[in-house]
């Protein structure tokens, strides 16, 4: 264990050695459960290389931290060590913005940290490396095995090495296999393959699909002018994938990102905003309520099966809202295929679930007459279990059966109007959905009711 | 993308030629079976498979079965070992021997060999496709093995170092042989202090490894320290994003859904837990139509009809929130020891307690100033007291959603701890239940409040 090697008090040369035991992300993690003492005993018997790979493994918030312990000296000489990608983003979490600046100038690779330091953290740009093989399409394949053998080292992977003109435009990739089996004489143009890339500015979810479907291990990044700028790698795609998933389904759930360590009251005051907003958005449909059912007053009945009306067609519209969600996530916009089928499928539903109620309910009806109105008295009760059972089974078909044109159209309508497509959670989406159900069961109630002259 | 199927052969292979094998996949599904033909001769047997691979379950199946004799063998004989292990897996026992008689004898024992493993274990994800070289080469004798024996499939980015036992000893990144000196030892360039996972380890362990150690591959071992396969970090992205879209379909109660499913299908697949909170909720409301205390409240004060929906809502919010939280807990491991879970339960049984106070009060203040407002009345035409039925509300908002709250936080931990599939059988549960309590309260209460006092 790191706490017992920390309190072996070994040299700084035999400390580091034994040290090489650890994985740094294990040391990263093991760092929390250390004392400030420890800690510093810790940093200060490590060399450079050592402390920056444990550095790039905290979270940023704690790696700026961290960092501001040492002097400013010590700052640039461990992130000279360290990836652009993970210098940017412990640079971005510095509260310090003058210090940031300060060092940022000091830095090796100050134009690519400066540069990558300005993407938002969802474009593909803020996560960039420049760790990667170029070689030019005029190479001579012998040429080029010298130039990667040159450039390996620093690189992160050597399975692609991307191909850009004397302008730096990209080209396109050559796979190692592919370069190692060519004889001489061969150019690279002859042997390069058409390997997608992304802009810069795409948002890294697209990235993240991009790897996925084309089974990639890098991904050319360029600007809109097609310069090569860098790569993705996939390790990093993976944690941005870990990262964006929990996201999409705790906005889902209308749930605010919770850290595991924040206390009780912390995380339950992020949470409770949603809650009250959702309460506020249901003041309009008290309203709305207060004027549909005046002339409906006092049938029970109706009151009763409301919650079927409302818990029903909710969940319908936020199975249907997942699926459009996660198409808007995936492709931009959900195509008018899948748009036909989740109808569809609604349609099917909608039919079924109402034939079901119109039975159980006109059952009921006849044989308990309870909750009716009194001008019931003056029907048969065949007719009052008929009227009512059409009254509920058939609001439910008519709900059900188009929640998916809100389910779908509300995120669409989000991402028009440039909000996040996923504030329309599911918690959202039901309480929209209950004013188009009040409207449809007590408008539906009061128009049959009066046609048969029950009111 | 649309493919034009009238113009020439010569037209239509240099525009597939352009396209990558993933986005000719997925215009795949929109094509006839005469066109899917013509796709396949015209761009050669390689991408075929490659097309082929990235095809969903569903379309491979049904595209398997239209091919002629000869393309099936050629494209099962081109696909990675790890998928076409996954197409095989698709079929029955029996189907599997029939589909495995177009594989050559050779791939189809490997293929054997991989069907063993359970669908969630390590080994279950791993490939065959990798090369091995013997501690005791020189760097110029496994450079010239690796480049003259690498098939294009092959995973070289590392390269697996083998004893004279054949047991793994250690793991060689290809780029520091490609930079090393001839006269440079192979025990010295390899990583010897390599992660690995047993071949007993779960998906989700490898997964892990993979993710926070920043890994491209992944051996898995068996006891006696034999390599079977390696895990590739593509596949890892794969299965990880799955899972992920798993679990969003969980919280949304979506069975497994997948894009090709007809609209038919997917009701199909969705109507089971539909139909049962919906007789649940039939059966609830007469139940409540039964009590004669219930039907005199309604009909004095049928303002009370008003606020259900906020009532239901809210109970279902707070459930939602909780039932989120719990599953991606669960999923993260961190709900896996009985202490863990005792943290985690007191913590949530706080916040819910909290929240569940708040909306109460908050609710109190609205419905109390909306009846103000609006002078809501009884049958006898008489005014309510706000108070009474912001009471009424705010008391079954902390019922409703508190039980709401336990229900979303307990079901999931309840069924994971019995290694039931959560997935049918906690929406229902949840729903249903939340509803009731909800309801049950606000009727009680209102009773109490609105006819006694």
């Amino acid at each position: 264990m790191l706490k017992d090697l920390l309190a072996k008090k070994l040299s700084k040369r035999t400390f580091q050695k034994e040290l090489e035991q650890f994985h740094a992300f294990d040391i990263a993690k093991s760092l929390e459960t250390l004392s400030v003492e420890e800690t510093n005993v810790l940093f200060n018997n490590l060399n450079l290389e050592q402390t920056a790979e444990i550095v790039a493994y905290l979270e940023h918030g704690d790696a700026a931290r961290l960092l501001a312990t040492f002097d400013s000296k010590k700052q640039i000489a461990i992130f000279n060590e360290m990836n652009v990608d993970d210098t940017v983003d412990i640079l971005q979490s510095y509260e310090d913005s003058k210090l940031r600046d300060q060092i940022i100038k000091s830095l090796i690779d100050k134009e690519d940290v400066s540069k990558i330091i300005t993407y938002d953290d969802d474009v593909v740009g803020a996560y960039i490396s420049n760790d990667y093989v170029s070689l030019t399409k005029e190479m001579d394949v012998k040429e080029a095995t010298t130039s990667l053998i040159k450039q390996a080292d620093d690189a992160e992977s050597i399975n692609l090495l991307f191909v850009v003109d004397n302008e730096g435009h990209y080209l396109g990739a050559v796979n190692l296999k592919t370069l190692v089996k060519a004889r001489s004489p061969k150019t690279i143009e002859e042997i390069m393959i058409d390997i997608p890339k992304v802009i810069d500015n795409s948002p890294v979810t697209e990235a993240v699909y991009d790897m996925k479907n084309y089974e990639l291990y890098e991904l050319p990044v360029t600007d809109k002018d097609n310069k090569l700028i860098g790569i993705l790698t996939l390790d990093d795609i993976i944690d941005i994938a870990t990262h964006e998933a929990e996201e999409d389904f705790e906005k889902l759930a209308a749930l605010p990102s919770t850290n595991k360590r924040d206390s009780w009251l912390k995380t339950a005051l992020k949470r409770l905003p949603w809650l009250i907003i959702l309460m506020f958005i249901s003041i309009p449909l008290m309203t709305f309520s207060d004027f549909m059912v005046a002339s409906i007053s006092g049938i029970a009945i109706l009151a009763f099966f409301q919650p079927l009306m409302l818990s029903s067609p909710g969940n319908v519209a936020t199975q249907t809202l997942a699926v459009a969600l996660k198409s808007i996530t995936n492709e931009g916009k959900m195509s008018k295929k899948e748009v036909g089928k989740e109808f569809v499928s609604n349609l099917i539903t909608s039919l079924l679930l109402g034939f079901i109620t119109f039975v159980l309910s006109f059952l009921f009806v006849y044989f308990l007459q309870l909750g009716l109105p009194e001008s019931a008295q003056n029907f048969s009760r065949l007719q009052v279990a008929l009227i009512f059972a059409s009254i509920i089974g058939g609001s439910l078909v008519i709900v059900v059966s188009l929640v998916s044109l809100l389910s779908i159209a509300i995120p669409h309508f989000f991402k028009l109007i440039k909000v996040d497509p996923a504030v329309a959670s599911g918690p959202f989406i039901t309480t929209i959905i209950d004013f188009f159900s009040t409207l449809v069961y007590f408008g539906l109630a009061t128009l049959i009711l009066l046609k048969v002259g029950m009111l | 993308m649309n493919l034009d199927f009238k113009k020439s052969n010569y037209a239509l292979k240099k525009e597939l030629k352009s396209m990558q094998a993933y986005d000719i996949a997925e215009v795949f599904s929109e094509l006839d079976s005469k066109e899917q033909l013509r796709v396949f001769n015209l761009i050669g047997v390689k991408r075929s498979s490659e097309v082929f691979s990235r095809l969903s379950k569903h379309q491979q199946i049904e595209t398997f079965k239209m091919l002629p004799k000869e393309r099936k063998t050629q494209i099962l004989n081109n696909l990675e070992v790890d998928e076409l292990k996954e197409f095989i897996s698709y079929f029955d026992e029996e189907e599997q021997e029939n589909v495995l008689s177009f594989v050559s004898v050779d791939r189809a024992n490997i293929i054997k060999d991989l069907l063993i493993y359970s669908s969630d274990t390590a080994p279950s994800i791993m490939t065959t496709q990798f090369l091995t070289i013997n501690v005791d080469t020189t760097v110029k004798k496994a450079t010239s093995y690796i480049f003259n024996n690498v098939k294009e499939d092959d995973f070289i980015d590392n390269i697996y170092v083998i004893d004279e036992e054949e047991k793994l000893v250690g793991v060689l990144a290809l780029k520091d042989l490609i930079i090393a000196r001839a006269d440079d030892e192979i025990s010295e360039l390899m990583n010897s202090e390599y992660h690995f996972v047993y071949s007993s380890h779960t998906i989700k362990e490898a997964i892990e490894i993979v993710k926070n150690y920043d890994l491209t591959s992944l051996p898995v071992v068996d006891h006696q320290g034999y390599l079977l396969g390696i895990i590739t970090a593509d596949d890892v992205l794969e299965q990880l994003i799955n899972n992920y879209d798993e679990l969003y379909n969980r919280l949304a109660f979506l069975p497994k859904h997948d894009e090709s499913y007809s609209g038919f299908e997917r009701s199909k697949k969705r109507l089971p837990w539909l139909l049962i909170t919906t007789i649940l909720n039939i059966l609830i409301a007469f139940l409540f139509i039964m009590v004669p205390a219930f039907e005199l409240t309604l009909s004095e004060v049928f303002a009370l009809v008003l606020f259900q929906p906020l009532v239901l809502d809210m109970a279902g919010n707070i459930g939602t929130q909780n039932l989120a939280v719990t599953i991606l807990g669960i999923h993260r491991d961190e709900l896996s020891s009985k202490d863990d879970r005792r943290k985690f339960l007191k913590k949530e049984l706080l916040i819910i307690i909290f929240n569940c106070l708040i909306s109460a009060l908050v609710g109190f203040g609205i419905v109390a100033l909306f009846s103000f407002i609006t002078k809501q009345v009884n049958s006898a035409g008489v005014i309510i007291h706000p108070a009474k039925l912001g009471l009424t509300v705010a008391f079954a908002l902390f019922s409703g959603m508190f039980i709401s709250g336990l229900l979303g936080t307990l079901l999931p931990i309840f069924f994971a701890k019995r290694d039931m599939d959560s997935d049918n059988a906690s929406g229902p549960i949840l729903t249903t239940l939340a509803d009731i309590i909800a309801i049950l309260t606000y009727y009680i209460v209102a009773s109490i409040m609105l006819l006694f006092m």
